[in-house]
C-alpha cells in the first residue's frame, strides 16, 4: 500500500495514506490498549486453526501457566496436555458441543498445570469461526485464570460447611425465627435429634415452638421470650419442651435480637439440651435436701474447723443449719468460730474436750467426746461430738477437722428411763422367779419348822416327866441333843430365808464373788423342787476359780434360771434322763459356767430366737427368762450361748470376766 | 395296849426323820427310822400292826406309792402321810386309799401324835379282824364239797327236806353234813354262821359261799 501511484492522484493518495497512517495508528493504538488492557487483566488469547491444529497462543496465555513466548510450541496439544485429566473429558466435550453448533458460546472452566506443578483454574471462552465452505474453520478465545476466585469459592464453601456442620453438630438447636410471629425459619439438624420432630414441622407449623413448651412453662417462656424481644433485648432462659416420644427435655435458649428501624425482625438463638444437667441438680438438690432434713431430724450438725493456725481459736469453723441449731441458734445467726463454740460449752466440761481436741491433734487421731452445753436460756443439752482430722497429704500435716455435733439429751434420758425400766423388768421376772420357788420353798422351810416343833415336843415330854422327879443324866443329854438340833434347824430356816430375801432385793450391788459358791447356792433354791421331779443333779466344779466381780443375786437368778429351763426340758423324760450337770471352768478371760441337760435339745431356728424377748417353746412360757439372763450377762461383761449337746440335748454356757483387782469394793 | 406297837417313819429328810423319833421316843413309842420307802418295804414287817409315818415326796419310790403297795399287800399297817405342800388329786389318793390323815409340814405335834394313836388303834383292829378272817378261811377251808353245798343251802334258810331233795340225797346225810358244817366253822347255829361269814371281806364270802366243781373223792 505504501508503494505511490501516477503522480496526478498524490494528494489523494496522500490524503489515503494519511487516512490509512491514521488508521494504522488508530489499530496500532486499540491494538497496544486492547494489549495493555488484555495483559492487565491478565487474559490470555488463543486462536486454534481446526483444519490444522496449529494454534496461536498469546504471550499471557504462556505467561498465564508460567512460560515465556519460546517454551511453547503452536499446537493444540500444547494446550491439551496440559489440561487436569479429571477436567478434560467435560472440557473436550464442550469444545465438541461449541465447534459442531458452530457456537460463539463456549464457556468453560478448567485446571492447567503451571510450569511450577501447581494447578491454575483457568475461565475458558471463545467461538467458532466458519470457513469459506461455512464449515467451522477457526476457534478463537481467551483464557483467564481465575484460580483466585476459585479459592476464594473454596474457602466460601468450605466455611460454610464448617459452618452448617458446626451448627449441626452442635449440641444444640441453632435456630432463626421471625421475631413477630416466632415462626422458624432455620433449624439446625440436632433438633430432631434432641426432640425428635421432623424439622418439616418446625417449619410448616406456625406455633410449633409454642405448641411444644411444657404445658407448666409455656405461658411464661413465651411471655418472657415476647417482652425481651419487644424491647429488642437479647435474652437466655431455661424451660422444658416436651420431645416426640413425650419425655421432658430441659433446654437453655440464648436469643439474640436482630433490629430494623427499631423494630426486632429476626430472632436467632441457641437451644442447648441441659436435661442431664438438670437432672444432676435435681439429684443433688435433693440429696442435700436429704441431708439437711436427715441432719435435723437426728439433730446431728456437721462442722469444719480450719487448723491453718496452731491458736484454735482464731481458725475459722464453719457449721450446718443443723448444727446451728444444736448449739442453740438459728441458722445463720451468729458468725460461728471456735470462740463461740466455747461459749456454749459447759464450764465444767471446758477443759474436758480442750483435751480431747488437743490428743486428737497430737495423735492424729478421731476426736469424740460427749459433754454438756449451755444454752442462752440455761438450758443444758448433752452433746455428742465426733470428728476426725483432714490431713495435707504431703506433709501429713492437720489440715482441719471435719466433724459432727449431734444433740443426745433425750437420748441420753431414754436410756436413763431404759436402765431404771430394764432394773423394774429385772426385779419383776426375779419376783417371779421367786413366785414360782415359793411352793418349793415353802416346804423347804417346812422341813426344819417340823423337825423344830418334833424336837420341840421331845423335849417338853422329857420336861413333863421330869418335874416330879428332877433330870436324870440321860434325860438331860437328850435335852441338849434335841436343843441344838433345834438351833440347827433353826439356822437352815434362816439360811433359805436370808437366799429368798437376797434373790428378790433390787439393788444391783456388785462384789467380788466365788462362782462355784453361787452355783451351789442357786442349787440350792432349786433342790427341793429337782428332789420331787427327781432330777439329779452332778456338779463338776473345779477345786478353786478366781473370783469374778458380779452382782450375786443377778447371777444367781441366770442360775437359777438355766436350772429351771433345764428341769422344765427334763421332768417328763423316763429318770435315766432325768440329769443336769452343772459345770465351772477357768477359760482365758474368765470364768465359763455350764448348765448341760440331757432333754430335747432345740431347734436350729429356735436357737437363733431363743435369746429373743417372748421368744418361747414352752406351752406356758413368756419368753422372758432367756433374754433377762443375756441382759444381765452383758451387763456384766461376759457372753451367754446355747448350744445343742451332741448326745441330745442343751448346754447353756455363760461366761464371765475376772474380777480386776483395782475394782474392789 | 397300842403303845407297844411300833411306828415308822420314813422321811429322806434326816433331820426330820430323827425329830419324829425323838418326839415319839419321848412319848413311849417304839420308832424305827427309814431314810426311804425302798428301805422300809425291804426291812420292816408290813404284815404285822404298826403306823407309818411317811413323807410324800421322795425320791424313788414316794408316800403315795407306799401306801398302794401296803394296800395290795394287805398290810395292817396304818398310814398317816405328812406332807410340804400337797395337790388336792394327791391328798384324795391317800385319803380313799385309807390313810388315817394327812398332816402337812409343818404341823402341830398333838396332831401328829393323835393321829398315830388312832393310826394304831385301827392298825390292831385290822391286824385282830384279819386274824379271824384267816381263822374262819382256814375252817372254810376244812369243809368238804358236799358240806359246802349244804351249808349254802342253810344259808339259803331252806328247810332239811327241800335241800335233800334239790341236792338228791337222803335226809340222813343232809342231817350229817349240816352238823359237820357247824361244827367245823365253830358255830351253833346257822344265824352265828352267817354273822361269821358276813364279816368276810366280800371277796372271800362269794370265795367260801361258791360252789365249786366236786372232785371225784368227795362224792358219797
Amino acid at each position: 500500500m505504501d508503494s505511490a501511484g501516477p503522480g496526478d492522484s498524490t494528494s489523494n493518495q496522500q490524503l489515503l495514506a494519511d487516512q490509512l497512517r491514521q488508521s494504522e495508528e488508530a489499530l496500532r493504538d486499540t491494538q497496544q490498549r486492547l494489549a495493555l488492557i488484555l495483559e492487565g487483566a491478565d487474559v490470555g488469547l488463543w486462536d486454534w486453526n481446526l483444519i490444522t491444529n496449529a494454534v496461536v497462543f498469546s504471550r499471557e496465555w504462556k505467561g498465564q501457566l508460567g512460560y515465556r513466548e519460546h517454551e511453547v510450541a503452536g499446537h493444540v496439544d500444547e494446550w491439551r496436555t496440559r489440561v487436569h485429566p479429571d477436567d478434560l473429558p467435560p472440557t473436550l466435550a464442550k469444545v465438541q458441543s461449541a465447534v459442531e453448533q458452530c457456537s460463539n458460546d463456549y464457556n468453560v472452566e478448567f485446571r492447567m498445570r503451571h510450569k511450577d506443578g501447581s494447578w491454575r483454574w483457568i475461565l475458558a471462552r471463545g467461538f467458532v469461526l466458519a470457513g469459506p465452505d461455512s464449515r467451522p474453520a477457526r476457534m478463537l478465545g481467551v483464557h483467564v485464570d481465575i484460580t483466585e476466585r476459585k479459592l476464594a469459592e473454596e474457602r466460601l464453601r468450605s466455611s460454610e460447611s464448617r459452618y452448617l456442620s458446626l451448627v449441626d453438630n452442635l449440641d444444640g438447636i441453632v435456630w432463626e425465627a421471625d421475631a413477630q410471629s416466632l415462626r422458624f425459619r432455620f433449624v439446625s439438624r440436632q433438633a430432631e435429634r434432641i426432640l425428635g420432630f421432623p424439622l418439616d414441622r418446625w417449619f410448616d407449623e406456625p406455633t410449633f415452638w409454642r405448641d411444644q413448651i411444657h404445658p407448666d412453662d409455656r405461658e411464661w417462656a413465651v411471655q418472657y421470650c415476647l417482652d425481651r424481644t419487644g424491647r429488642g433485648e437479647g435474652h437466655d432462659f431455661e424451660y422444658r419442651m416436651l420431645a416426640a416420644d413425650g419425655r421432658e427435655v430441659w433446654l437453655h435458649d440464648v436469643v439474640s435480637v436482630e433490629m430494623l428501624d427499631g423494630q426486632p425482625v429476626t430472632l436467632r438463638g441457641v437451644m442447648v439440651d441441659i436435661t442431664e444437667r438438670k437432672r444432676a441438680e435435681e439429684t443433688l438438690r435433693k440429696s442435700q435436701a436429704h441431708l439437711v432434713a436427715s441432719q435435723r431430724i437426728a439433730q446431728v450438725g456437721s462442722w469444719e474447723l480450719g487448723l491453718d493456725s496452731p491458736d484454735l481459736d482464731s481458725n475459722a469453723l464453719q457449721w450446718s443449719d443443723e448444727a446451728y441449731r444444736v448449739f442453740g441458734y438459728e441458722p445463720g445467726q451468729v458468725q460461728p468460730s471456735n470462740a463461740t463454740f466455747w461459749t456454749r460449752v459447759h464450764p465444767e466440761d471446758r477443759s474436758k474436750v480442750q483435751q480431747a481436741v488437743r490428743q486428737a491433734i497430737d495423735t492424729r487421731s478421731v476426736y469424740e467426746i460427749e459433754h454438756r452445753i449451755v444454752l442462752d436460756d440455761g438450758e443444758v443439752r448433752i452433746i455428742h461430738e465426733r470428728a476426725e482430722l483432714a490431713l495435707d497429704p504431703r506433709t501429713g500435716k492437720p489440715l482441719k477437722f471435719i466433724g459432727t455435733s449431734q444433740d443426745v439429751t433425750e437420748r441420753r434420758r431414754v436410756e436413763e428411763a431404759l436402765t431404771v425400766q430394764q432394773a423394774e423388768l429385772l426385779h419383776a421376772s426375779r419376783l417371779s422367779t421367786v413366785g414360782q420357788m415359793v411352793a418349793s420353798l415353802s416346804h423347804e422351810v417346812a422341813q426344819p419348822l417340823s423337825a423344830i416343833g418334833n424336837f420341840a415336843g421331845a423335849c417338853a415330854s422329857i420336861l413333863e416327866s421330869a418335874t416330879a422327879s428332877g433330870v436324870s443324866a440321860d434325860q438331860c443329854r437328850k435335852l441338849q441333843e434335841y436343843t441344838s438340833a433345834i438351833a440347827k434347824q433353826n439356822e437352815r430356816c434362816r439360811g433359805i430365808l436370808e437366799r429368798l430375801r437376797d434373790f428378790s432385793g433390787r439393788t444391783r450391788r456388785l462384789s467380788s464373788c466365788d462362782l462355784n459358791e453361787l452355783l451351789r447356792d442357786s442349787a440350792e433354791l432349786t433342790a427341793y423342787d429337782f428332789r420331787r421331779l427327781g432330777i439329779a443333779l452332778q456338779f463338776d466344779l473345779p477345786e478353786s476359780l478366781p473370783p469374778v466381780r458380779v452382782d450375786r443375786v443377778q447371777i444367781q437368778q441366770v442360775i437359777v434360771n438355766l436350772l429351771t429351763n433345764a428341769r422344765d426340758a427334763i421332768c417328763d423324760l423316763p429318770s435315766a434322763r432325768r440329769e443336769i450337770t452343772l459345770r465351772s471352768r477357768t477359760t482365758e478371760n474368765g470364768v465359763l459356767l455350764a448348765v448341760e441337760d440331757r432333754g430335747e435339745g432345740f431347734s436350729e431356728e429356735a436357737r437363733r430366737r431363743l435369746f429373743e424377748p417372748f421368744f418361747t417353746t414352752k406351752p406356758n412360757g413368756m419368753g422372758i427368762g432367756l433374754s433377762i439372763c443375756q441382759t444381765i450377762v452383758k451387763d456384766h461383761g461376759g457372753q451367754i450361748e446355747a448350744l445343742a449337746n451332741r448326745h441330745g440335748g442343751a448346754t447353756f454356757r455363760v461366761q464371765l470376766p475376772l474380777c480386776l483387782e483395782d475394782s474392789h469394793d | 395296849m397300842t403303845e407297844t406297837l411300833a411306828v415308822y417313819v420314813v422321811d429322806d429328810d434326816e433331820a426330820v426323820l430323827l425329830s419324829v423319833q425323838a418326839l415319839l421316843g419321848q412319848r413311849g413309842f417304839e420308832t424305827h427310822g427309814f431314810l426311804s420307802a425302798e428301805r422300809f418295804l425291804a426291812e420292816a414287817p408290813i404284815d404285822q400292826p404298826g403306823c407309818v409315818v411317811s413323807d410324800v415326796q421322795m425320791p424313788g419310790i414316794n408316800g403315795v406309792e407306799l401306801q398302794r403297795r401296803l394296800l395290795e399287800g394287805r398290810s395292817p399297817l396304818s398310814v398317816v402321810v405328812v406332807t410340804g405342800a400337797a395337790d388336792v388329786r394327791t391328798a384324795v389318793t391317800l385319803m380313799e386309799n385309807g390313810a388315817v390323815t394327812l398332816l402337812e409340814k409343818p404341823y402341830d405335834q398333838a396332831g401328829l401324835l393323835r393321829a398315830i394313836e388312832r393310826g394304831l388303834a385301827a392298825s390292831d383292829q385290822r391286824w385282830r379282824q384279819q386274824q379271824d378272817e384267816q381263822a374262819i378261811i382256814v375252817r372254810l377251808a376244812q369243809l368238804s364239797e358236799g358240806e359246802r353245798a349244804v351249808m349254802q343251802a342253810m344259808l339259803s334258810d331252806e328247810p332239811n327236806k327241800a335241800i335233800a331233795h334239790k341236792l338228791d340225797l337222803g335226809m340222813r346225810t343232809i342231817d350229817r353234813r349240816r352238823r359237820a358244817v357247824l361244827e367245823k366253822m365253830g358255830v351253833s347255829s346257822v344265824i352265828e354262821l352267817s354273822r361269821v361269814l358276813a364279816s368276810l371281806p366280800l371277796t372271800w364270802r362269794s370265795f367260801a359261799t361258791a360252789p365249786r366243781a366236786a372232785s371225784p373223792d368227795e362224792q358219797e
